[in-house]
């Protein structure tokens, strides 16, 4: 039964959102739950959860965190309602290829492909099993995983030194990155301990959702619908990027070593989530800059990038106006320029209220 | 500059990776047609490496973050798609599968398996924490009258854990102590965790000044004298760990 529940609030939720995100911000009315949808479903609800945590922690005595898990529980739940009207109603509009259309069509796309979709199959699901079965040790957990702890325990955000227990007052720098608190509030919803939540539960939800940007990534690269091969392609790419996260290790320092040994902390998700989603975007709107979708996703990306630390806004931003400066030399097309405004100004945001708090 | 090149030495972690990535943007670079993915894959990143080396941007960032961090403007690099992209893309037509596998084998044997690290070991719980932090955590709760606020010390392979277990149980040292430059000098670290052989008197004064209820000791570190003589009581011996109380140290409420 909690799991229930915990899945419902990580998953069912979020992923419903994304149909609201797609119809509010992406205009699509047909439907249907794609990779993006659930991407943007998740980046909707970071940034529900920043954008209530930030003024609780400020204005209220001792930041009151059971007053914050209400209110983020009733705004995500209000938007995956909406999500599923929209999901429901747009039934009759569906487009796109369905679950069981991708499998026949790796299927008939030769023994290449199926080996490659087999491959990156089993991988994916190894690093789930090993996620779940091995513990990886890291000393900032004893800071944010236990700052998670503390306010499904005390009931308040950041008013204790998680090192120690002394009271403090609010440490600013790490307080507005609130990721600590998602994984508090799914706990309490739950009832399962937040350090369960942090190390056997979020990485099974990151890692798959790494896995989908690079999926997403896979049919942007190989996007030449006269391609027999393409399927196998793609496939082989997932393969080879799965490999590559797992043999990734090189350093302490690296996406992959961060991705799989430390996956729940905020500067991961920076690393293995929202700067290849950006890119992503990027790549897409430099494909087709009429299409408003990957503007709308960077925007969602750049609204949540707050939520993980605060390296993720500078970084999304530098990102974001280098990937400007580039393919706007390339493609001479100003949509791209205007088109990513709404995001870089986002990230802008974050940064200056990051410096200035 | 040597500061950024030691930076991006240690990245790459002196495996063969690196060159990896390097080897895909020139093969991009030639054989990359697509003015987009050249943008993105190749431009770009070259231009933000380029960046990264510059030392005025490294001193600007350290105005800003500490200098430990810089690396991670590297994150901006798509590394493992650009590897990913050009073995797929390294045969052309339906000899894609030799690229691909090219390109797993060199990451087999380019790179460092993440499960071969000594930081990752059997999950002894759900937790992922050892299980003596919970076993330690729950013997001092069951003997602390319902007090939210115990005071204890133990030694540094618990010091991570036992507060992503319950924060009911307060450390009279914690991480801080152990990264230069963060805290202050701690006596109860000092008497617990710097001699070779644990002082029995020096230990029991500096728990009693931080009003420590509970002493836990890795059963195989020597000591001098006898904590018993200086007050304390022994408890148990739990999952390797001596744990003594305090009879004179109340419980706060």
């Amino acid at each position: 039964m909690k799991l229930a529940v915990l899945l419902f609030f990580m998953v069912l939720l979020p992923v419903l959102a994304g149909a609201a995100a797609d119809r509010v911000f992406c205009g699509a009315a047909d439907g249907r739950i794609r990779p993006g949808t659930v991407l943007r479903g998740y980046f909707l609800s970071f940034f529900l959860c920043e954008a209530i945590a930030l003024p609780v922690l400020f204005l209220t005595p001792l930041g009151d965190f059971v007053l914050f898990a209400r209110i983020y529980a009733v705004l995500l739940s209000a938007c995956a309602a909406a999500g599923l009207v929209f999901l429901i109603r747009g039934r009759k509009h569906r487009t796109g290829v369905s679950i069981s259309a991708y499998l026949q069509k790796v299927r008939d796309s030769g023994p290449w492909a199926l080996l490659f979709a087999a491959a990156a199959l089993i991988l994916y699901l190894f690093m789930i099993y090993k996620a779940y079965t091995v513990a990886s040790f890291d000393g900032d957990d004893a800071y944010y995983v236990t700052q998670s702890v503390l306010s499904v325990q005390t009931g308040t955000m950041y008013r204790y030194l998680p090192y120690t227990g002394i009271t403090t007052t609010v440490d600013m720098r790490h307080a507005m990155a609130l990721f600590p608190m998602w994984t508090a509030a799914l706990s309490s919803y739950s009832g399962i301990h937040p350090t369960i939540v942090a190390h056997s539960i979020e990485p099974l939800v990151f890692i798959t959702l790494s896995a989908l940007t690079f999926l997403r990534f896979s049919g942007v690269l190989f996007d030449d619908a006269d391609d027999p091969d393409r399927t196998g392609r793609r496939a082989a790419f997932m393969a080879v990027v799965f490999l590559l996260w797992i043999f990734g290790c090189v350093s302490l320092y690296t996406p992959e070593t961060f991705l799989l040994t430390r996956t729940w902390q905020g500067k991961s998700v920076l690393a293995n989530l929202l700067l290849p989603a950006a890119l992503c975007c990027l790549l897409r709107a430099g494909k087709r800059p009429e299409e408003r979708e990957p503007y709308a996703e960077a925007f969602l990306l750049c609204l949540s990038s707050g939520l993980f630390t605060s390296m993720a806004p500078v970084l999304l931003l530098l990102l974001t106006a280098a990937g400007m400066l580039f393919l706007t030399l390339a493609r001479k097309d100003g949509r791209i320029v205007r088109g990513f405004l709404p995001a870089a100004g986002t990230a802008l945001a974050y940064l200056i209220m990051i410096m200035t708090a | 500059m040597r500061e950024i090149l030691t930076i991006l030495s240690e990245y790459a972690g002196g495996k063969a990776l690196a060159v990896l990535y390097a080897a895909a943007l020139v093969f991009l670079l030639v054989r990359e047609k697509d003015a987009v993915k050249r943008a993105l894959f190749v431009y770009m990143p070259l231009c933000i490496l380029a960046v990264f080396m510059l030392p005025p941007v490294y001193r600007l960032y350290m105005h800003i973050e500490e200098a430990a961090t810089y690396y991670r403007l590297l994150w901006m690099l798509p590394m493992t798609a650009t590897v990913a992209y050009a073995a797929v893309s390294l045969c052309r037509g339906k000899r894609f599968y030799i690229g691909a596998l090219a390109g797993m084998a060199a990451a087999v044997l380019f790179g460092s398996c993440v499960y071969g690290s000594r930081f990752m070991a059997p999950a002894e719980n759900r937790l992922h924490i050892p299980q003596a932090a919970v076993d330690v955590s729950d013997y001092l709760l069951s003997l602390s009258e319902g007090s939210e606020n115990v005071t204890i010390a133990v030694p540094g392979e618990l010091i991570h854990f036992i507060r992503q277990y319950d924060t009911r149980l307060r450390l009279a040292y914690g991480r801080e102590v152990y990264v230069a430059g963060w805290s202050d000098r701690n006596a109860v670290y000092e008497a617990m965790e710097l001699p070779e052989k644990i002082d029995a008197a020096e230990l029991a004064e500096a728990a009693k000044q931080y009003r420590c209820n509970f002493l836990v000791l890795n059963a195989v570190r020597p000591m001098n004298g006898d904590l018993r003589e200086e007050g304390y009581e022994l408890l148990a011996l739990l999952d390797g760990y001596y744990i003594y109380r305090d009879p004179d140290m109340p419980f706060q409420y």
